[in-house]
């Protein structure tokens, strides 16, 4: 077989045996099986492998896993939520914090200053490290396949 | 309305109308999606994970996420080829997340051991078949991420070439094409059989 040919009319042979093919592109590899043995053997070998690989089946698991999969699926929603309602409320009470500590006449500036200081250097590290987190999935080359 | 095997499936529904009942936040219209897509979110996790376990953990995340997202979703779209981007997602941040463990490189978990059942019910299950199956399944994970995505949609999925063109966003030209080089390569990777 001309390999100009081939990348044109071998990917056919996959569409034939998987009934994808048009009637005339049948035709054509119907004519190109009695006239081109090349083809033809290699029509033979992808059947063989495409019906080998066809009785393949992934480990399914036990029957009663079904009953109990949406049930699991509602579990993992509700978690969701109550993730995000008490993320709201963390943030809330922060932001309320932070403000009766600078309101509120408890100390001198200075130590309120050394009591925030920790405060605010773990937030400084808290945003370097996320920072670097998302440089990273940024050049990561599989985050291109995170596009709902 | 499909099965995991692509048969047709005896408790159809009307899936338009859920999909416009869920995207309201309908539970229950929700729920029947997932009754339809369980089997199948199933099967592409475990192309992915190649574990029972956590295949059955990763759909059901992969459906709480689609929950969330469903008012994003647009309803003249099909919904499995959204869905199946969901899924494969959450299956790559799940391997991620084990990288970043330190446990091995994402092509690593990728390529790691790909364990496939035999078809009990077929007749002429005997020990040569039995062998044919096991290179089989030690040859795919041989093969490039891309190659072995598809030949497990076609395959395992027994998705038609429509809708694998829709889940990778390709032409139906380039499903035929990439399918026919994943099989040309997982013969090579058999060394020659099946002959």
């Amino acid at each position: 077989m001309h390999d100009d040919r081939e990348d044109d009319v071998r990917p056919l042979i996959s569409g034939y045996l998987d009934g994808e093919l048009t009637p005339e592109e049948r035709d054509r590899v119907d004519k190109l099986r009695e006239e081109d043995p090349a083809f033809r053997e290699e029509f033979e070998r992808m059947k063989r492998i495409v019906a080998a690989t066809s009785e393949l089946r992934i480990e399914e698991p036990p029957e009663e896993v079904w009953d109990t999969f949406l049930d699991g699926v509602y579990n993992r929603i509700e978690r969701q939520t109550g993730w995000i309602i008490f993320l709201v409320g963390v943030i809330a009470l922060t932001v309320w914090g932070i403000y009766w500590f600078w309101v509120a006449d408890w100390g001198s500036a200075l130590v309120k200053v050394l009591v925030a200081a920790p405060v605010i250097g773990l937030v400084v590290l808290f945003i370097s490290v996320l920072r670097q987190r998302l440089f990273v999935a940024r050049s990561d080359r599989y985050s291109r396949e995170i596009k709902w | 309305m499909y099965s995991t095997n692509g048969t047709k499936d005896a408790t159809a529904f009307d899936e338009a109308e859920a999909l416009v009942k869920a995207r309201k936040g309908d539970r229950a219209a929700f729920g029947a999606l997932v009754k339809a897509y369980e089997r199948r979110a199933y099967a592409v996790a475990y192309g992915f994970v190649h574990n029972r376990d956590d295949a059955l953990e990763l759909a059901q995340e992969a459906f709480a996420r689609a929950y969330k997202a469903m008012p994003r979703f647009k309803t003249e779209l099909p919904f499995y080829p959204w869905l199946y981007r969901i899924i494969k997602n959450t299956c790559i941040n799940h391997l991620k997340k084990r990288r970043r463990r330190g446990e091995t490189s994402l092509d690593g978990l990728l390529e790691s051991g790909f364990d496939v059942a035999h078809a009990a019910e077929n007749p002429v299950d005997d020990a040569q078949l039995g062998d044919l199956r096991t290179a089989i399944a030690a040859a795919m994970t041989r093969l490039s991420r891309e190659h072995r995505e598809i030949l497990m949609m076609r395959h395992f999925q027994d998705l038609p070439y429509a809708e694998i063109a829709e889940c990778l966003e390709i032409p139906k030209g380039t499903v035929m094409s990439r399918l026919h080089a994943a099989r040309r390569a997982l013969r090579n990777a058999l060394g020659g059989a099946p002959e």
